[in-house]
């Protein structure tokens, strides 16, 4: 095995390692509670969950502010602004 | 029987194979004349270990692959025949070639689904450890610390399996290179055969009387 294979090898296994130890931590952190472990974004009733702790204004957060404007399809003429599907 | 009048005679008994494998079959006959004359022999007894020119021919032609073997057998009969054949046969023997293609070439787009599949999962575990990452940059927004560590840990361990993945797959993705080439190779084996076997040909029918 050569020295980059066993290095990428190394670093693979030591992510992995350091992964589930801070998961533990944090596990630990939270008093056991599984609902650390969670992420709930529903976009139907615009529910957004991180770990137990609910988010009423996900603006600002990363991935989830996007993910919540998923949410809106606005079918309809920019300049009329109408939100209702065209019939 | 002289050297040349073997080497005619091959080349008659073999004018059903293209030019350039007859003029090939001939050197190599013509060779291993050559080298036993070198040994000591008369031409008539190295022209005699190489057997009749009938029986070379016939090893010859038992060497090629099945298809230009059957080809060559009845363009040596009648090449009137073959073209009889080949036309009233058509409509048997195209759809069977059209459907040998279509096989193995699903097969082999298969053997490379099975290397693409294990590079997706990769793919799927470096996306969801990116996005636990995003998480726990969330978690650090609103300051809920035991989410935070929780999915920088999902994060990192999703990478870490990502890259242990993406070697499986480099892996896999070589073994498949090779096990792909092999499939090629035999689905080609009716109808073609590698340089490396066809110098083997005249090689394998040489020791006939030897």
């Amino acid at each position: 095995m050569s020295s980059v294979k066993r290095i990428y090898l190394a670093v693979a296994g030591g992510l992995v390692a350091t992964g589930l130890v801070l998961a533990a931590i944090g596990f630990v952190a939270s008093g056991f509670n599984l609902a650390v472990l969670n992420t709930q974004i529903d976009l139907r009733d615009d529910t957004i969950i991180l770990g137990g702790v609910e988010i009423d204004d996900p603006t600002g957060l990363p991935l989830i502010e996007q993910l919540a404007e998923v949410g809106e399809i606005h079918i309809g003429s920019a300049t009329t602004g109408s939100s209702s599907p065209r019939k | 029987m002289t050297r040349d009048e073997f080497l005619n005679r091959l080349g008659e008994l073999l004018a059903c194979l293209p030019a350039d494998q007859v003029k090939e079959t001939q050197e190599f006959y013509a060779e291993a004349i050559a080298d036993r004359m070198e040994d000591g022999m008369t031409e008539a007894e190295a022209v005699a270990a190489m057997g009749t020119p009938g029986e070379v021919a016939e090893a010859t032609l038992d060497e090629l692959p099945a298809v230009p073997r059957a080809i060559a057998r009845t363009k040596r009969k009648s090449t009137a025949l073959l073209w009889a054949l080949a036309i009233v046969g058509s409509p048997v023997w195209i759809p069977l070639l059209l459907a040998f293609v279509a096989v193995a070439a699903a097969v082999y787009i298969c053997i490379w689904v099975l290397a693409l599949c294990v590079w997706i999962v990769a793919a799927a575990f470096g996306g969801a450890g990116l996005v636990g990452l995003l998480f726990a940059v969330d978690g650090i927004i609103i300051g809920h610390v035991p989410y935070v560590l929780a999915s920088m840990g999902m994060g990192f361990a999703s990478i870490g399996v990502a890259l242990l993945t993406g070697a499986g797959a480099w892996t896999a993705s070589k073994q498949i290179a090779r096990l792909s080439a092999l499939w090629a190779k035999k689905a080609v084996s009716p109808f073609w055969k590698d340089q490396g076997n066809k110098s083997r040909m005249g090689a394998e029918a040489a020791p006939l009387t030897a």
